[in-house]
């Protein structure tokens, strides 16, 4: 499998993890002001694939 | 007028998926009733906590089964609400400040929610389970007696002692973080004693100083203002295990005047507070 197969399978895997967490969050979250940023394809596959979690907030 | 066929055989089940056979080939299971569907959706929480229905098999003579989830295993439910740990998800139940709090997991920060939310949450994973099962499953106990209020307030309730954190999951020193808690600001006091405070015999620091140096770091950080007595009581704390000194208020300030302040230590790096 090449390289670009593999992330392709990646990315695939990643957005429907994305899509299914997204669902379920959605009945816990509440409505916020501004609504969060859309995660680029790099983060969604930091988050679901490599399970890799964005640095805590730092003080 | 149409008599249902005659029932033939009728067992009452704890279903779960078939595990593997070695040599088996890997094909993703299908679930074929109630409790199979959430088994596959949550294992973490069938290994904890059982089978989510207790289900009743009826076999009729033509050939036909109808299977109907006839109870609810509540701390299965429970449990299920905690979220599914591949997704990233939590949720926890903060019991000195009757809350729950669920794990955002792009930004890994906690957030508070409520039990009528996890309540629709519970009712939407039901619904759900009933339009993805095919037609051997009876789903009216699936879709209205479970999935009323009543069976849903007994499954957040229940998930108030499955899910509960003791009042230090979001302390000062804890890996979890959430919105906005009152240990930011305890962090944040942690900072300012590690960073801009240095002992040193001469000098001292008074509460006022450090105050004003910690409401201009927590607006930088755009974290909120927190009362001086608190913050007095905290940062009080903070000095003793860092310094190992106490709050006095005999120091005088420039007009002879007595005030609160520590000894044997002073206020440095200042300019970062500008930065």
């Amino acid at each position: 499998m090449s390289d670009h197969e593999r992330r392709m399978e990646q990315m695939s895997q990643a957005r429907k993890q994305h899509h299914e967490s997204e669902w379920r969050l959605n009945f816990l979250r509440t409505i916020e002001a501004q609504p969060q940023p859309q995660p680029t394809d790099e983060e969604i596959i930091k988050c679901y694939i490599h399970r890799q979690q964005p640095a805590q907030l730092s003080n | 007028m149409l008599y249902p066929p005659p029932t033939t055989s009728t067992t009452v089940e704890l279903n779960l998926p078939k595990k593997p056979i070695w040599g088996e080939p890997q094909v993703p299971a299908k679930p074929k009733t109630p409790s199979e569907w959430f088994a596959l959706k949550f294992p973490d929480a069938v290994a904890r906590y059982g089978c989510p229905f207790l289900e009743v098999r009826q076999s009729s003579c033509d050939g036909f089964t109808m299977v109907t989830p006839a109870v609810l295993n509540v701390d299965f439910f429970a449990g299920m609400l905690a979220g599914d740990s591949k997704l990233g998800h939590s949720v926890i139940y903060l019991e000195n400040e009757m809350q729950f709090y669920y794990r955002e997991p792009m930004q890994n920060v906690f957030k508070p929610t409520t039990a009528e939310k996890l309540q629709t949450y519970y009712r939407a994973m039901l619904l759900r389970c009933a339009q993805e099962l095919n037609g051997e499953t009876d789903k009216l106990n699936l879709f209205a007696e479970f999935r009323s209020d009543k069976n849903a307030r007994a499954v957040t309730n229940r998930a108030k002692s499955i899910l509960a954190c003791s009042s230090d999951f979001f302390s000062g020193t804890s890996p979890n973080t959430r919105i906005r808690g009152p240990e930011l600001h305890e962090r944040l006091m942690g900072v300012l004693c590690e960073t801009m405070l240095e002992p040193n015999g001469e000098s001292h620091v008074t509460v006022t100083q450090a105050y004003r140096a910690f409401c201009r770091l927590a607006e930088q950080r755009q974290l909120g203002t927190l009362r001086r007595s608190q913050f007095k009581a905290t940062m009080t704390d903070l000095m003793r295990e860092q310094f190992g000194v106490g709050l006095r208020r005999d120091v005088p300030d420039a007009f002879g005047m007595q005030q609160e302040a520590w000894k044997g230590v002073r206020l440095v790096n200042v300019e970062t507070l500008a930065a």
